[in-house]
């Protein structure tokens, strides 16, 4: 007895599992056309951007032997690489951010330089601003916002400080001195609550958020001591906004990287230290579907690769890939993106970036309630943003009466479909007998039809069929046969109610012949009949 | 067999009367005509229309200097479809003519011409999925202005009328009809 509660608690918990957490995310699939693009010097991928419905990703490797940076454009399936060898300068060797302004592509690249790229018009990158915005010491533009129909660089110099830069379509405006405080650079940016937040990362010391209102070289701090103190927190690495609140993530070199929550007054932790996996930065966040994930530094856990992880609630995180995506080279992902319902992961491996995608699945389940008749398939998964269909298959002599998709009752139709999943289905089809039968007269004359001397008998048979006005029972066909003795011939076949009429030749004189149809549903049952007309 | 009978009958006399007058005859002549006939059935109008173009052979031999002999050959087909049903039917028709004439002038180049004769229709029609045929005897009548083309070559334009009826599984047809034409013709 005990075995059997044993065995009903394990199947009964395996199930409930099923429905009580019904998404799931992947699997992940890698998508990128080869390690590194095809060249081993694309090592990393530090951004990657949505623009005019394509994925944007840079390829490049953070080192002077490197060629130059390229950029690839993917449209879902296939890649076209749209700029090589750093844009025909050797010395870019880096694309560190990507940002979409005015229908036009920003990238920011070592050197702090911007360059722009329009799709629509194949102009070629064009570089906007002077190198360094004028400063040799800002090494990069590490990060862009749109902030107020503005575009936003922020520089890594560390130096004389990272700087923030404005940017109207014409010309660039600073906006943050690197001398106002002290960082290395701006890490990362994000608007919240009609604000423009920026995080710093500062070697030594701590990372720092400050928030901007549009003013000009005015900056308030809403962030320091790396957002806990007890740590040791130097970069604010990534921001997002989700569910009303901001979300940061650090690199830390004490206890590992954190996750906090902002909500305009004050920081909440909601991870563990490292995650528990011993990671040192939370590389970038993003929201898909509606949930938070976070890419994590994979060089010094063990066993090594990046991790992404899937915000569950409190300071719950669920891991949602195989470590390194089953590469243990795979040990950074600095952007994930979300393109046409997906999640991309953008990898930083030494024997070349690689690019990887999951979707969210949702269960889609159909029952049948009350029987007489099927659903097929009873479950399905389908990627967000997909549709899932139905078959329902009605039993001889029934039809479906309705179909309610999670509460909500839906126009028949047959297969149903699910639209644009983003989100569990529940299905119930239920069936009734089908509705009345339609009214079939026949009748049948012989006539003699006479060209110039041949003369022929032949059966003139006319039909009408009637629907029932307001609840007719589905009918497939309407088959007219000729009664011979104990045979019957099909003679033709109507798919429409209404009034047909047919010649049958094939008759002598003199022998009767008699008639009638046959109402069939899909299933070819006969529902109705007409009376037999002789002749 | 009986209409055969007759047919064979007829070509052998005018075949004698011709041997006969050739001491006396002038030059024998061979015309080909193109016709439109008017048919008198009602059910073959109804099916291939009240107009029918067919072209024949006439030939020609004088048994003096007015009267002739003559032998001729129509061939009539025809497509149509039936009244009701619209199925395609196909009629053919060969006919076989013999009779005799009279011939005058009017003027130097202008002349006259009246003929008349016994007619052998063998008939066939192919309709509704069925094929009948058989053969009628009747008989024609014509009248024609003749016009001298010069030499020996000469037109003419004719009006005429055959007859001929028979019994088809219940069905009276009617073969035949008024009929107008040209022709144009040699003597040699």
């Amino acid at each position: 007895m005990k075995l059997r509660i044993f065995i009903f608690f394990i199947i009964f918990t395996f199930f409930s599992s099923m429905f009580l957490y019904p998404q799931e995310i992947g699997p992940w699939e890698r998508v990128d056309p080869g390690s590194g693009f095809g060249s081993g010097s694309n090592r990393a991928i530090f951004a990657m951007a949505v623009y005019r419905d394509h994925l944007y990703v840079s390829a490049s490797w953070n080192s002077y032997s490197a060629p130059g940076f390229e950029i690839w454009r993917f449209d879902g399936s296939t890649w076209i690489r749209v700029a090589t060898g750093g844009i025909g300068d050797s010395t870019n060797i880096c694309v560190w951010s990507m940002g979409v302004f005015n229908d036009r592509l920003y990238i920011g690249t070592v050197y702090s330089r911007v360059y722009v790229y329009d799709e629509a018009n194949t102009i070629p990158w064009t570089q906007v601003n002077t190198d360094g915005f004028g400063d040799a010491n800002n090494y990069s533009v590490d990060v862009m916002a749109i902030y107020n129909n503005r575009l936003y660089a922020g520089t890594y110099n560390d130096y004389s400080g990272g700087e923030i830069f404005e940017y109207d379509g014409s010309g660039w405006t600073l906006v943050h001195d690197g001398m106002l405080f002290y960082s290395s650079g701006v890490r990362c940016m994000a608007v919240y609550n009609g604000f423009l937040y920026a995080g710093f990362h500062t070697y030594y010391g701590y990372g720092e958020v400050y928030r901007y209102d549009n003013t000009p070289l005015m900056w308030t701090q809403v962030g320091n001591q790396g957002l806990d103190s007890s740590n040791w927190n130097p970069s604010i690495r990534t921001m997002t906004v989700f569910n009303g609140l901001l979300y940061a993530g650090v690199g830390s070199y004490y206890w590992g990287t954190q996750v906090f929550s902002f909500d305009g007054l004050s920081w909440t932790p909601v991870s563990d230290y490292g995650f528990n996996i011993g990671s040192y930065a939370t590389h970038d966040l993003e929201v898909y579907a509606g949930r938070l994930f976070a890419s994590l530094e994979g060089r010094y856990t063990t066993p090594l690769g990046v991790s992404i992880h899937e915000y569950i609630g409190g300071s719950t995180w669920n891991q949602v890939n195989v470590l390194g995506f089953g590469d243990s080279n795979n040990t950074q992902c600095h952007d994930l993106a979300v393109y046409r319902n997906k999640l991309y992961a953008g990898t930083s491996n030494s024997n070349g970036c690689q690019v990887w995608r999951a979707s969210y699945r949702y269960p889609v389940t159909a029952v049948v309630s009350g029987g007489n008749g099927t659903v097929s398939p009873a479950s399905q998964l389908v990627d967000l943003g997909d549709d899932g269909i139905i078959n329902i298959n009605p039993a001889p002599g029934y039809r479906i009466n309705s179909i309610v998709d999670n509460n909500a009752e839906q126009t028949i139709c047959n297969p149903y479909c699910c639209y644009d999943v983003r989100d569990n289905h529940n299905v119930v089809v239920s069936f009734a007998l089908a509705g009345y039968p339609p009214t079939i007269q026949l009748s049948a004359v012989r006539r003699t039809e006479q060209a110039w001397i041949v003369k022929k008998d032949y059966g003139e048979i006319t039909i009408s069929i009637t629907e029932h006005p307001s609840d007719p029972m589905p009918v497939a066909r309407y088959v007219l046969y000729r009664i011979d003795g104990g045979s019957m011939t099909q003679l033709a076949e109507f798919t429409t109610a209404g009034s047909h009429s047919y010649n049958d030749m094939f008759i002598d004189e003199g022998v009767t012949c008699s008639y009638q149809v046959k109402a069939l549903d899909a299933a070819g049952t006969v529902v109705a009949q007409s009376e037999i007309a002789t002749i | 067999m009986k209409k055969m009978t007759i047919m064979l009958f007829c070509l052998i006399l005018a075949g004698s009367m011709m041997f006969g007058a050739e001491a006396k005859t002038k030059k024998p002549m061979v015309q080909l005509n193109g016709s439109f006939l008017f048919p008198a059935d009602g059910n073959y109008k109804d099916v291939y229309g009240g107009t029918v173009f067919y072209p024949g052979l006439q030939a020609g031999f004088c048994l003096s200097e007015n009267f002739f002999l003559w032998l001729g050959y129509d061939y009539l087909s025809k497509s149509g479809t039936t009244p009701v049903l619209e199925e395609e039917a196909k009629s053919t028709q060969h006919i076989l003519g013999l009779g005799c004439g009279y011939q005058g002038d009017i003027s130097d180049k202008l002349g006259f011409r009246a003929q008349a004769g016994i007619l052998y229709i063998s008939y066939k029609e192919e309709a509704l999925g069925e094929e009948v045929s058989d053969s009628a005897i009747g008989f024609g009548l014509e009248a024609s202005l003749v016009l001298d083309l010069g030499g020996d070559f000469f037109g003419l334009v004719f009006l005429g009328y055959d007859y001929a009826s028979d019994d088809v599984e219940g069905v009276t047809i009617k073969p035949g009809g008024f009929k107008t034409g040209l022709g144009l013709g040699v003597r040699f």
